[in-house]
């Protein structure tokens, strides 16, 4: 059979680096391949050379068996190449025909015609979109099938998704695998990018796995088992410890009758208390007061009602006395921690400078210990480059994850509030990632682990709260997980509990 | 070849950033020969009208004063991301309330009490004009550049108000001015050839601590509200403090600089006692950029450029002065535009290592 898509001996280089080593990877018609790969094997590079954001700097990209040249995004649509990216690039403010408009103004530049072309070539798939809501109205679900109904009516045969579930819960997951299954059904050919192996499994025919620009394994799924793609991605995966400690601490973080004002996306109600040593793990379809609840916990959204403290200190509201109590954050945006426009020493003490004098030398800053700090920061946490001078924004997002969380989580902190530690992260890092995390319980500190990742919770989490339209809902045991109960509660069907 | 075109790909910020500079002058250029000049005379002409002789250099130098000290607050709000316009109300407002005090004081004062008092009296008119726009900013998300550029408009019309009115000269009736500022009042001159206040030192001293102050941790923390207010709010710095900090120093800076232009310079108060300082000083302190070295060297070259103008006149024979301010915004352009490209290309190159690391998505 002709392959859809096919990339042959393709290498790719910037500058002096070689990112791609002769890759071979062919995407039958009717079928999902799955592209994986550890965060900087080059998964995204080969993604923009088949999307025609990017030439190869060797080897050939086929469409149906032709070789083709792509001068850029618009001819790679012309051969059929829809592309889903990972961070969706619908403009809010807009529709979702309008957005069609926009990416094609030749062929149709009418609202009503492009609302039609999108329900017909979404009807056709089966994709539940609203053309002429805006955007922003739409959930992240919505957007992405939203995207790729986009994609489909701009005439797409080959669909290419980049980590089309990194912001999505179980549910819309399972949704989204379902449609895309039932479009490989009606003959498209897709690539799917992930760093996720469960989803390999899940959802993909066959599997191409990168390791530092090489193809080190390409199987069909079936006949490859867990172990194979993990050595081929990683060679080999740091073990995260399992609790050894005993959680005898008392309750550093409580939060009582903690309401935010805010409806839909809010939290009402929530009431909790972490141990020192414990790991409380915050489980939840996305959208559903996560991120309220953990700016809640890190004093950063102030409450309509209810408290917030940290090791007996009333912090509601209150970001700085939060930080002063020992509270460590890592907020569901990285960079929103980060400075990316200053060098990374400016990064790397943004939590604890000043804090009892520390890096502080006759009233001024010290930045020789500054320095110091930031080189062994880098290099505790495996950052590339190891450049203390470079911005933040030099940094790829596993890399400022790295820091982030090396910085949050540097001196015991009293309280740690993490929300989504791993995502976008491949196995290596968020094994040391979720080491950290345990050893930094095991030191003492009390962790609130806010995330929509399953497998993450079931790592790290002594005990689990579903959090649902804002309360919670549902509390167990890490050693009763229980799939069914855990779903119900997400889904709303359980019964409330006082955690 | 290839070698050539990769280094120039790799330098093309720089490269950009001296091409406009090379533009820049040479318009300048294509103006002094278009009314006529000689570009070696009129070079010539302009060091000498800036620099030539004592009364020159301190003409430069004594230009150059307020504008360092009007950019020295400017640039303490732009640290903070607050854009702050107003410098040139607030230079007025400290103007008028330090002369009013030295009105008040009288010739019998102690210049060891006229003096302090006066600069106070500067600094409270400058805190003052700028402090409805913190107000404003804080409690209704007003916009600070705008609220700070009318708030000018109103300063001016306060000022011809109060010289027409009770800080009218009575000796005087054909131009709005006040009566001469007592002698207790007046900032001494400096012991040199040509005609300098001690205002200079003052600044220089307020350069030198604004320059330890730079790499203090309350330093840092008004440069991460810039950019990240709520690390800056972990880190004690509210959005309160943060607006009200940047607001009243440059106020403060501004209102300073009133009152040295009135003690040290007019000795009296006079419709034109800002002449643009406040706006120039906003441009010294982006050319300086924000380091107070750097405001200190932007200052005397956009003063210079000023002041040497007449020297190119009188080399030249036909270049007009206003070449002078011709140039003050030629330069203002191409550094503007310099310093962009630099930036861009600072960007760029961030993003290219992040994209050889990988994850970047489509």
């Amino acid at each position: 059979m002709t392959a859809s898509l096919a990339l042959l001996g393709a290498s790719k280089s910037y500058g002096g680096a070689q990112v791609l080593h002769a890759v071979d990877l062919a995407v039958q018609p009717g079928s999902i391949h799955a592209l994986v790969g550890e965060n900087g094997a080059g998964k995204s590079t080969a993604l923009k050379i088949l999307a025609g954001l990017e030439q190869p700097t060797a080897g050939t990209v086929t469409v149906d068996g032709a070789p083709a040249v792509f001068s850029g995004r618009a001819s790679a649509i012309r051969h059929g190449i829809g592309l889903v990216p990972q961070q969706l690039s619908l403009i809010p403010e807009l529709t979702l025909a309008e957005n069609l408009v926009l990416g094609q103004p030749e062929r149709l530049a009418r609202r009503g015609r492009a609302g039609r072309l999108l329900r017909e070539a979404a009807g056709s798939a089966g994709l539940p979109v609203e053309p002429d809501v805006r955007v922003r109205d739409l959930g992240l679900a919505q957007r992405q099938l939203g995207e790729l109904a986009i994609a489909l009516a701009q005439g797409a045969r080959i669909l290419l998704l980049d980590e089309p579930t990194s912001a999505l819960g179980p549910f819309e997951t399972a949704a989204l695998f379902e449609r895309v299954r039932s479009l490989a059904a009606a003959g498209y050919a897709v690539l799917l990018i992930t760093h996720r192996l469960d989803e390999v499994r899940l959802v993909a025919d066959t599997v191409t796995v990168l390791s530092h620009g090489r193809v080190t394994l390409s199987s069909p799924v079936a006949d490859v088992s867990d172990e194979d793609l993990v050595r081929a991605m990683v060679g080999s995966v740091p073990p995260v410890p399992r609790r050894e400690h005993t959680i005898a601490g008392e309750a550093r973080l409580e939060l009582r009758e903690a309401s935010t004002g805010a409806t839909g996306t809010g939290i009402d109600g929530v009431s909790l208390s972490v141990r020192g040593g414990e790991v409380v793990g915050v489980l939840g379809v996305a959208g559903n007061g996560q991120t309220a609840l953990a700016e809640a916990a890190a004093g950063i959204l102030p409450l309509r009602s209810g408290t917030v403290s940290v090791d007996g200190a009333t912090v509601t509201g209150r970001p700085d006395r939060a930080a002063q109590a020992g509270l460590a954050y890592v907020p569901e945006v990285r960079i929103d921690a980060l400075l990316p426009d200053a060098p990374l020493t400016r990064s790397a003490v943004l939590r604890t400078l000043g804090l009892g004098g520390r890096f502080l030398r006759r009233g001024r800053i010290d930045t020789r210990a500054v320095r110091r700090f930031t080189t062994e920061l880098l290099e505790r946490h495996d950052v590339r480059p190891r450049d203390p001078d470079l911005p933040a924004r030099a940094l790829s997002g596993g890399n400022q994850q790295k820091l982030l969380v090396g910085r949050e989580l540097d001196g015991a902190p009293a309280v740690a509030v993490l929300h989504g530690p791993t995502q976008g992260l491949d196995l290596h890092a968020s094994a040391v990632i979720r080491g950290e995390v345990r050893a930094a319980a095991a030191a003492g500190t009390a962790v609130l682990l806010v995330s929509a990742d399953t497998d993450e919770i079931r790592d790290l989490a002594d005990r689990i709260l579903i959090l649902s339209k804002g309360r919670i809902v549902d509390s167990l045991d890490a050693a009763d997980f229980d799939s069914a109960r855990i779903g119900r509660g997400m889904a709303g069907l359980g019964g409330e509990v006082s955690a | 070849m290839t070698a050539l075109a990769a280094w120039l790909r790799r330098r093309r910020g720089p490269l950009i950033a001296a091409l406009y500079v090379v533009a820049g002058f040479a318009v300048v250029f294509v103006l002094v020969v278009a009314t006529g000049g000689d570009l070696g005379a009129a070079l010539g002409g302009w060091f000498t009208g800036a620099f030539g002789d004592g009364y020159n250099l301190t003409q430069t130098l004594s230009n150059a004063t307020p504008l360092a000290l009007v950019a020295i607050g400017v640039s303490v709000a732009l640290r903070a991301g607050v854009v702050t316009v107003g410098a040139e109300g607030q230079l007025i407002v400290g103007a008028i309330l330090s002369t009013v005090v030295a009105l008040l004081l009288g010739p019998d004062a102690s210049p060891a009490v006229a003096l302090p008092l006066g600069a106070v009296a500067g600094v409270i008119g400058g805190m003052l004009w700028a402090l409805p726009a913190a107000v404003a900013k804080i409690r209704w998300n007003v916009n600070e550049i705008l609220f700070t550029l009318l708030a000018n408009y109103l300063a001016v019309s306060l000022l011809t108000y109060l010289l027409r009115t009770v800080l009218r000269d009575p000796e005087t009736n054909a131009s709005p001015q006040s009566p001469p500022l007592p002698l207790p009042s007046q900032l001494p001159q400096l012991p040199v050839s040509g005609r300098i206040h001690v205002g200079i030192v003052i600044v220089a001293l307020i350069l030198l601590g604004a320059w330890w102050w730079s790499r203090t941790r309350q330093a840092f923390v008004l440069e991460v509200y810039g950019s990240r207010p709520v690390l800056a709010a972990r880190l004690g710095l509210t959005p309160r403090s943060a607006v009200l900090a940047a607001l009243l120093v440059s106020g403060a800076a501004a209102g300073l600089a009133g009152w040295m232009q009135v003690a040290g310079v007019t000795q009296r108060l006079e419709p034109s006692v800002s002449g643009g300082i406040g706006f120039a000083g906003l441009a010294v302190a982006v050319l300086g950029r924000g380091n107070p070295l750097g405001i200190a060297l932007a200052a005397i070259v956009y003063s210079a450029l000023g002041t040497g103008a007449a020297g190119v006149q009188i080399a030249t024979g036909t270049t007009p002065t206003a070449i002078g301010t011709v140039t003050q915004g030629i330069l203002l352009l191409t550094a503007a535009l310099a310093l962009a490209a630099l930036q861009l290309s600072r960007i760029e190159k961030a993003d290219t290592i992040a994209a050889k690391t990988e994850t970047v998505p489509a």
